[in-house]
């Protein structure tokens, strides 16, 4: 048998555990992402839309 | 994120964690290769998700430079990137299961190169579309390179026939000929490949998001300053 004599323990677990880092950790950080894109554009939008009201005390 | 893409997320994650307790504990150990044969379980599907990655940017490829439009480039971006994590994966996996197989963690094998040489690619064109301005030319180059690197997926696949090569022949897709695996184990395999399909889809899908999200604020951004 290949690698007779050495534990396979330690090399499922390295590959298991790049993939689950690599792949979680991407998504993660797609999450974050989308978060913090999604509050600024509604900060944006909520700027535009105070932009666009005329102000109460405007006299005329 | 809306619910339904977090739902389908921890669906897939879920779904994930089934594949890999029937990879590691349910599937029968190898007969030559001993428990560290389970390895092939993420490298094997990792490699098709890497593949299918190269084909979601020949297509966005296809499609920006036929209709000269800049509006595909987000998804081949986004196939993109997916498809460099993926290669990163399937050529850690292979490394880490070639230590105790083959006696060694890399060689200048055919396989393993032109794997590795797509890995660069990936990278390649990202640094290239994050170094030129938006514009025809980015989006011809971008294309131009993303339809090269499609087209090394058929030279990775054929490598092990055309050259002799450390890596064994093909086991699942044989020309003329049925898989050499047992039928259990080829299985799981396959549920394992068509799985991270989906997972590399649902990826694809949310970055491509993201991206068109950040360019819309970018926009907004400029028109505000």
């Amino acid at each position: 048998m290949y690698g007779e004599g050495i534990s396979a323990v330690p090399y499922i677990v390295s590959a298991y555990g790049i993939c689950l880092a690599l792949v979680l950790g991407y998504a993660a950080w797609l999450v974050l992402h989308r978060r913090k894109t999604t509050m600024y554009l509604s900060t944006l939008s909520a700027g535009d839309q105070k932009a666009d009201t005329p102000s109460k005390n405007k006299k005329g | 994120m809306t619910k339904n893409q977090t739902i389908s997320g921890l669906v897939l994650l879920a779904l994930t964690a089934f594949h890999w307790f029937m990879a590691l504990f349910v599937v029968p150990v190898d007969v030559n290769q001993g428990e560290s044969y389970r390895i092939i379980y993420i490298h094997v599907p990792a490699a098709f998700a890497a593949f299918f990655c190269a084909g979601i940017l020949l297509f966005a490829s296809v499609r920006a430079l036929g209709k000269s439009s800049h509006a595909a480039l987000p998804l081949a971006r986004a196939a993109t990137e997916v498809g460099l994590i993926f290669t990163i994966i399937t050529l850690a996996t292979g490394s880490i299961w070639g230590r105790p197989t083959w006696g060694t963690w890399w060689t200048w094998d055919a396989r393993l190169t032109t794997t590795l040489l797509l890995g660069l690619l990936f990278a390649g064109w990202i640094l290239l579309f994050t170094s030129l301005p938006e514009g025809p030319s980015r989006t011809k180059g971008c294309s131009i390179l993303g339809i090269m690197i499609a087209a090394d997926v058929p030279i990775i696949y054929k490598s092990v026939i055309w050259w002799r090569t450390l890596h064994q022949p093909q086991t699942i897709l044989r020309p003329g000929g049925s898989a050499t695996m047992d039928p259990e184990m080829l299985r799981v395999l396959l549920a394992g490949g068509i799985l991270m399909l989906i997972v590399v889809l649902w990826l694809v899908w949310q970055r491509k998001q993201n991206i068109q999200l950040q360019d819309e604020l970018d926009q907004k951004s400029l028109a505000g300053a």
